[in-house]
């Protein structure tokens, strides 16, 4: 019998090379990914909701299919599953609140129409922080799920369910949202590979809406060739979205192994490592020197006005929140979580015209990127700023402090979803206390393509990812 | 009257007297508390960034200059 640590080793790519080889069936991987779900992701907290005779008669079909036309999508038969707030027509998404908790939905999400034209299997709902709000994976409501590597230890957030399923090695890939470092901050949490594209570069069609000015679909996989091949599988434009971009999507697998030879990597030391803990800063300048063996030329840059990017980040979402949540707010306020609640009522409190300089001040700022991006391809940054902590020690909830400590943990990943542009988190080894550390690197508007090949350059050389932890 | 008394009204307080039109004494409380304090923190922050724009500034100006920064499609480094 096959059993889930082979699996995972084959990651996505693998994986789907396999069942279109026949090698193995959907049906066999299926029936290792259930079982894993059931008996690691409940336990950990990863599971918001399964049908497992459901992803049982889907992956018997995947495999039918396959043999009957010997043609199918580039994930034809591969279970995934994905953060719990991608709709599915017909299927509840609970957002990881109680108040969508029986919310049966009439609209499939682009996302998860794309991946299933892939041939992708959705297995399951994976948990997250009460309507994305939130950057450890708390959840006082459902739980807060533990990370693989060491169950007292943070995920990370929102996509917490996510990050530690596809971590623990019960999923290839998932997809998450960032909205201030959603995806990137539990990649990094758990030793993944996180992707925040660029804003425009995946619809949002069917996906809960937190911040529509801020709001980004990602991905988490537990390597880079896997976090380009669900890239291409969800891509493009989308007519439902009139915030999708109808650029063309690059073949980000075609070029993802010519390495960083002549790569211009940027440097800014006055906002990204102000307050970094020198443990994190090791690991960080560590993954620079590997750039600078491999033929990189490491700048530095300057970007002035980047320290008013979080607090404005923390205002947008705070405003635009309240104004989604506003009848709940009214009717239902009782089945909010505390620091949910406190987050959304800070939202009404602001000035319509404080909300609109913090939307001015976006150009402001991209001027200063644009002057670095005259020096730099890349941007490389820290992604969370201190080394991952456990569940108890970051229990904030509504209490004094928390603000400043969601801000904290989004010092270096909320810029990147203030402006739009994109970033990834790539695993960088582990920290004294044996959870992950990684180092983030962001460029320009549509820029995946170099993203992706520049971390695949760096996990080539270190092999930073892989390793799976001990579940038992 | 008091000059404690006598000042203008601060957006806590006027968000409070919004609250309990909605007779809800919970929520105003609540309002009062951090979040709120956060939140005129970073409204300064707003107000003050703000105040070195051009007035003629609009929220649109960003999405034109992200069109223009973003790679070509067949861009190396």
């Amino acid at each position: 019998m096959t059993q889930l640590g082979e699996i995972a080793a084959l990651g996505l790519e693998g994986l789907a090379e396999a069942i279109r080889q026949r090698q193995l069936s959907s049906l066999e991987v299926t029936r290792v990914a259930i079982d894993g779900l059931q008996r690691h992701g409940r336990r950990l907290g990863y599971v918001a909701g399964m049908d497992p005779e459901q992803a049982l008669a889907d992956a018997a079909a995947a495999d039918r299919r396959l043999a009957a036309t010997g043609s199918v999508g580039p994930l034809h038969g591969v279970p995934l599953a994905h953060k719990d707030m991608f709709y599915r027509a017909g299927r509840v998404s609970a957002c990881g609140s109680r108040i969508c908790a029986d919310q049966v939905r009439d609209v499939t999400a682009t996302v998860l129409t794309r991946l299933d034209a892939a041939g992708a299997l959705d297995v399951a709902r994976l948990n997250m922080v009460e309507f994305a709000l939130g950057t450890t994976g708390h959840n006082e409501i459902t739980g807060s799920p533990g990370n693989p590597w060491n169950p007292a230890f943070i995920t990370g957030g929102s996509s917490s369910g996510s990050g530690g399923a596809v971590a623990a090695g019960l999923l290839p890939a998932a997809l998450g949202s960032d909205t201030g470092g959603s995806v990137r901050l539990p990649a990094t949490c758990c030793g993944l590979v996180g992707l925040k594209p660029s804003y425009g570069r995946v619809s949002r069609h069917g996906a809960m809406v937190l911040s529509w000015t801020l709001d980004h679909v990602g991905i988490l996989t537990r390597n880079v060739r896997d976090c380009a091949l669900m890239l291409q599988a969800i891509a493009g434009a989308d007519p439902a979205d009139s915030t999708c971009s109808a650029r063309a999507v690059p073949d980000c697998l075609a070029t993802i192994e010519k390495g960083v030879e002549g790569l211009r990597i940027g440097v800014e030391r006055d906002y990204f490592y102000q307050g970094v803990e020198p443990a994190v800063a090791r690991h960080v300048e560590a993954s620079l020197e590997v750039y600078r063996a491999l033929g990189a030329e490491i700048v530095p840059v300057t970007m002035p006005g980047l320290e008013r990017a979080n607090p404005l980040t923390t205002l947008i979402i705070a405003v635009e929140g309240a104004s989604n949540h506003a009848v709940w707010l009214r009717e239902r306020r009782e089945e909010y979580g505390k620091q949910t609640l406190g987050r959304l009522l800070a939202g009404l409190t602001y000035p319509a015209t404080h909300y609109l300089d913090a939307l001015k001040l976006r150009h402001a700022l991209l001027q200063s990127f644009e002057a670095a991006f005259q020096q730099a391809d890349l941007i490389h940054s820290p992604v969370l700023p201190f080394q991952v902590p456990t569940i108890a020690e970051s229990d904030l909830a509504a209490n004094p402090g928390f603000s400043e400590y969601v801000v904290a943990t989004g010092h270096c990943t909320r810029p990147y979803n203030y402006l739009g542009l994109p970033a990834i988190s790539v695993p960088a080894g582990f920290g004294a206390n044996g959870l992950p550390c990684g180092f983030q690197l962001a460029g320009r508007p549509f820029s995946e393509p170099q993203l992706l090949r520049a971390a695949r350059a760096f996990e080539r050389e270190t092999a930073s990812t892989g390793r799976l932890p001990a579940l038992d | 009257m008091a000059a404690e008394q006598r000042r203008e009204p601060g957006r806590s307080e006027i968000t409070r007297c919004w609250l309990l039109r909605w007779h809800r004494l919970d929520l105003a409380e609540a309002v009062l508390g951090e979040p709120t304090a956060s939140a005129e923190r970073i409204g300064a922050l707003a107000r003050e960034g703000a105040a070195s724009l051009p007035p003629d500034s609009e929220p649109t100006q960003f999405d034109a200059l992200y069109r223009r920064l973003a790679v070509d499609d067949d861009a190396t480094w």
